[in-house]
């Protein structure tokens, strides 16, 4: 049987992208390896935050893990982030994509719906010099923000920050409650405004995925502040929704368990190499047109193996950040409200020069829901003191979780060596290093952000520098190019040297901006998805 | 086995009156056992001999860990008061030593005279590990 499509992957490009094609009529077969969480699933109350705290005696079993996953010790390390009931993403990843590097943790998922369920789910819409960097049309992306933007509901303001998170985007939902820690600081901000706007400094609330009104099936947020360990209501946007939904569809079939290993064209279709992570059984599947959405350094192990060119160097291109513990002073002692989100409250942009492009974001989060174990231990007391004083500082306390642009250069690269220890008989090995030069523009702008935030009362504790990797935001593995290279994307996404093959997720971003880059992702699927049904 | 079980059971009386002054219910306990039997925290020679000292003299318990905090902040001495920390804040009982709250202003002095003797007894501390010869990670 020959499928008229076939997308592999199922996080958000993935989904977006079989969603424009079976709109279009068409008969799509997703394959993806779709671990799921059977055991976390239904474990988690449907009731606040405090609540729990407050009545539920077996709330250690998703707090901390059922096999006490949730309490990390050492250095701080890419997935330490993730609850218990989210740790699933990860599972399987060592054995079926091992990677190798001392310089790049990345988080990659064969989960059901893919990094998508740890999405912090901030919206951003890239400037036009952002896409022209990132190789993307203006035009088209402008018309897909607006039609993932009403598949996935956005709540989102228009404040001093949409020039620079919401661009001319016109579909969205109200913004979210801000809490009252950073709805003190936003104030703050307001009343410095002018000198912060001279400075570059952009204050608002981040467009975000998530309903404040009904919509279908879906639930207008509750404020239950469970948001990092449960889909309460389905509010907030996963991917897992939207291949839920395609699998009403009679022209959607979703197979699971299913690695895509390589693919090789024949006359008028390509031949897709599976191998089962159930029976470690071979298979071989066919289609007119092939999608890659299985994150950028998934499709890059399925390209190279597919090239098989000996030894390829592809860059790679990721965004670095640190995150910064601030008190603001203006809190010290104040209760919190009972019910809120966890999730980003509200996000500071700098553009020194005014242009929009080489952007910098911080995202502002309070501290609530991840527990204050995992804080105290972050400083340098004895927990019993420590204890106490972080209880008391806890309401005071703004996360300011700093990006930064990234380009590609010669020190960022992935590379497929043969590894017959594993299951595929190969590693990625991947090198990322930041020039002096990038280290000290980073510092420079940290160091900015830091004094933007004492003019509003809010002092840095420390920068923590998780490694690179641990933004979660890859691509420029396959950059979009006009000219036939190798290793290189057509414009409309294409790989080039292949007839029948897609890329729909970020592989071809040759410029990734500070903004979070999964509403980008999902519009430039969409787009790639309508090339693949126009060719 | 069962002489492990009373240990764990005695190290989770210990560390609990340590962080909120008081002994943790028999859940609480259970928990911790479990907990410390899944994760593995084994001390390494040095964390031994500072856990002698603090099981004998429990109220040495402060001192130690604020120097190890500053010298050897992964030391598994840390490492289970974080696990017994974790296991209190997940369990209802205890969640009031955790969960923010309005403070009054006398409060407020009583965290700055805290944050003032944590740092005192760091420097204690810091100087009692470096007198027994323990360097730092």
């Amino acid at each position: 049987m020959i499928h008229d499509y076939i997308v592999v992957g199922s996080g958000p490009s993935g989904a977006q992208a079989a969603q424009t094609l079976v709109n279009d009529g068409a008969r799509v077969a997703m394959l993806d390896v779709g671990v799921k969480d059977d055991l976390y699933r239904g474990m988690v109350p449907d009731a606040d935050f405090t609540s729990i705290r407050e009545q539920d005696p077996d709330q250690y079993r998703y707090l901390l893990g059922t096999a006490f996953e949730g309490i990390s010790w050492g250095g701080v390390k890419v997935g330490a982030q993730l609850t218990p009931p989210r740790k699933f993403m990860m599972h399987g990843i060592d054995r079926w994509i091992p990677l190798e590097s001392s310089t790049f943790s990345p988080m990659e998922s064969l989960a059901y719906g893919g990094l998508g369920n740890g999405w912090g789910l901030g919206c951003f819409v890239f400037s036009g010099p952002e896409l022209e960097k990132a190789g993307l049309d203006h035009g088209k992306m402008k018309t897909a923000y607006e039609v993932i933007s009403r598949r996935i509901g956005i709540a989102a303001a228009r404040d001093d920050a949409a020039s620079y998170g919401l661009g001319g985007l016109d579909c969205f939902q109200e913004a979210l409650k801000i809490d009252t820690n950073c709805h003190a600081l936003y104030e703050a901000y307001r009343a410095k405004r002018g000198t912060l706007n001279q400075q570059g400094f952009f204050m608002g609330q981040p467009p975000m995925a998530i309903l404040t009104q009904d919509q279908g099936e879906r639930k207008q947020v509750a404020y239950k502040d469970m948001d990092f360990y449960s889909d309460q209501d389905m509010s907030a946007y996963r991917p897992w929704m939207t291949v839920d939904g395609l699998k009403k569809h009679s022209c959607f079939s979703y197979h699971e368990n299913c690695l895509v290993v390589r693919f090789e064209e024949k006359e008028g279709h390509v031949e897709v190499s599976v191998h089962r992570t159930d029976t470690h059984g071979k298979e071989v599947w066919r289609c007119r047109r092939l999608l890659l959405a299985s994150g950028v350094l998934g499709t890059a192990r399925i390209v190279l193996r597919s090239f098989q060119e000996g030894r390829v160097r592809l860059p790679l291109i990721c965004n670095h950040y640190c995150y910064v513990p601030c008190l603001h002073l203006r809190m010290l002692g104040k209760p919190v409200e009972r019910l809120r989100t966890s999730l980003a409250q509200l996000v500071l942009f700098h553009d020194e020069e005014r242009t929009h492009a080489d952007v910098a974001v911080a995202s502002l989060f309070s501290y609530r829901s991840l527990l204050l174990f995992r804080l105290i231990k972050e400083a340098p007391l004895n927990f019993s003191d420590g204890r106490k004083i972080m209880q008391y500082l806890q309401s005071s306390f703004i996360i300011a979780g700093i990006h930064h642009p990234d380009a590609a250069s010669a020190d960022k690269s992935i590379e497929l060596r043969e590894d017959l220890s594993t299951i595929t008989h190969d590693k990625l090995h991947a090198h990322y290093a930041l020039s002096e030069e990038e280290v000290k523009g980073t510092r420079q702008r940290e160091h900015k952000y830091i004094s933007a935030l004492r003019t509003l009362k809010c002092f840095a504790i420390k920068r923590v520098y998780p490694g690179f990797g641990s933004s979660i935001h890859y691509g420029g593995t396959l950059p979009y190019s006009r000219q036939d290279k190798p290793f290189t994307l057509a414009p409309n996404g294409r790989l080039h040297g292949t007839k029948y093959v897609y890329v729909a997720d970020g592989s071809g971003f040759g410029y990734l901006p500070a903004k979070g880059p999964t509403f980008s992702l999902m519009a430039n699927a969409h787009i790639v998805a309508q090339n693949a049904l126009s060719s | 086995m069962r002489q492990a079980t009373r240990s764990l059971s005695d190290e989770a009386d210990l560390i609990a009156r340590y962080l909120i002054g008081k002994s943790p219910n028999d859940r609480v306990k259970r928990r911790y056992e479990d907990a410390m039997h899944t994760l593995h925290g084994d001390l390494d020679a040095v964390d031994r001999r500072l856990w002698k000292v603090v099981t004998c003299c429990p109220f040495t318990f402060r001192i130690i860990d604020s120097g190890l905090a500053v010298l050897r902040p992964a030391s598994s001495i840390r490492r289970k008061v974080h696990v017994m920390l974790a296991v209190l804040e997940a369990s209802p009982e205890y969640c009031e030593y955790f969960l923010p709250k309005a403070f009054g202003p006398l409060y407020s002095v009583n965290i700055v005279l805290t944050g003032a003797r944590a740092v005192f007894v760091g420097i204690i501390g810091y100087a009692a590990l470096k007198l027994m010869g323990i360097k730092g990670q």
